[in-house]
């Protein structure tokens, strides 16, 4: 599976960033956001249509959550991992992340760790 | 995980992270960690707080929240800010909210705001409706600072041993707060061992939910 990751974070781009339901995955996203009731009316009932009911809640709490790990993030000044800076770094720069206020909490050097799990990158 | 079983997964996790935000807490109150969660619901709507996120950079807008009956100014400001416009959020102004309220209130204020974030925000998109806060329980903080927190580059200190993501021991400097974000975090999103597992068993693949993720973190302008 190849990602689009550009898709995946404008917020302004309506495709399916290569993932299957993509487009109504980011089509909820930006209305869980914006909470505008009409819109994100529309937006639960085609993920809904597309993922089932339970890929809806399961949607849903990842958005919740998520809107708590921004701020307990942002608000604590953390750090990015170091694995996952040095994953991330040409990515990162070519979307236009590093431009992100948040970018200056993160002083580390990346570490480029030989990856064999997911907790590599977190080491 | 069938669909009740996740339902009453993500209803148990709120309902327990609710119960405990209304108990005293690290350094606040339950009184005033309820009262935290009042200023969240009421950033959602603030003319102040729309202003400074209209405006190129929140600190050109002039005026601040006022204290309230449980709470002072500064953790007023702390709430509306973290609640409202996280990612434009800077050291220099953590570092004054810290210089007036102790790195422990900054950091616990921080963790009520993501927590009743992340409950009122499943509400809204699930019912479009909020639950009613519930009833402060009497009692006094715990008031213990964990021996084992240090510099660990953050704003705020956290835990020195490193065994997860950093965000994982964001909150660990406030441990009743940590208590109540973890459970949160971890039946909402990573669930144990399968956050480290490429392959989800959900409804939704781990690159679907990866892709909420971004698009949500991008909105709100998350480097981490």
């Amino acid at each position: 599976m190849t990602i689009d990751l550009s898709a995946a974070i404008d917020a302004a781009c309506d495709s399916d960033a290569g993932v299957p339901a993509g487009r109504a995955l980011l089509r909820f996203a930006n209305a869980a956001h914006h909470l505008e009731p009409s819109e994100l009316a529309r937006a639960r009932a085609d993920l809904e249509r597309a993922v089932g009911p339970v890929g809806l809640d399961e949607a849903s709490a990842t958005v919740a959550v998520f809107n708590g790990l921004v701020r307990v993030a942002d608000g604590t000044g953390i750090e990015v991992d170091a694995g996952v800076l040095a994953d991330s770094a040409d990515f990162r720069a070519e979307l236009g992340v590093d431009g992100f206020a948040g970018a200056e909490n993160t002083t580390t050097t990346p570490v480029a760790v030989p990856r064999s799990s997911v907790s590599d990158l977190f080491a | 995980m069938t669909g009740m079983d996740l339902a009453n997964l993500l209803r148990s996790a709120q309902h327990e992270a609710a119960e405990r935000l209304a108990e005293p807490g690290d350094w606040l109150t339950g009184l005033q960690r309820i009262a935290a969660w009042n200023e969240v619901r009421d950033a959602a709507a603030n003319p102040l707080d729309e202003a400074r996120q209209r405006a190129v950079s929140p600190f050109a807008v002039a005026g601040k929240h006022e204290a309230t009956d449980h709470l002072g100014s500064t953790a007023v400001e702390v709430v509306h800010r973290v609640a409202t416009d996280p990612g434009r959020l800077t050291r220099a102004w953590a570092e004054r909210a810290i210089a007036e309220l102790g790195e422990e209130t900054y950091t616990e204020l921080v963790g009520v705001t993501a927590i009743a974030t992340i409950i009122d925000r499943f509400d809204l998109i699930t019912s479009n409706s909020l639950r009613p806060l519930p009833m402060p329980v009497g009692g006094r903080p715990a008031r213990i600072r964990p021996d084992d927190v240090g510099d660990v580059g953050a704003w705020v200190s956290q835990a020195v041993d490193k065994t997860r993501a950093n965000v994982s021991r964001a909150l660990t400097l406030v441990p009743r707060t940590q208590s109540a974000w973890r459970p949160l975090v971890d039946s909402h999103y990573s669930r144990g061992p399968e956050f480290l597992t490429l392959v989800w068993d959900r409804a939704m693949s781990r690159p679907q939910v990866e892709l909420i993720a971004a698009r949500t973190t991008a909105l709100n302008e998350c480097f981490y």
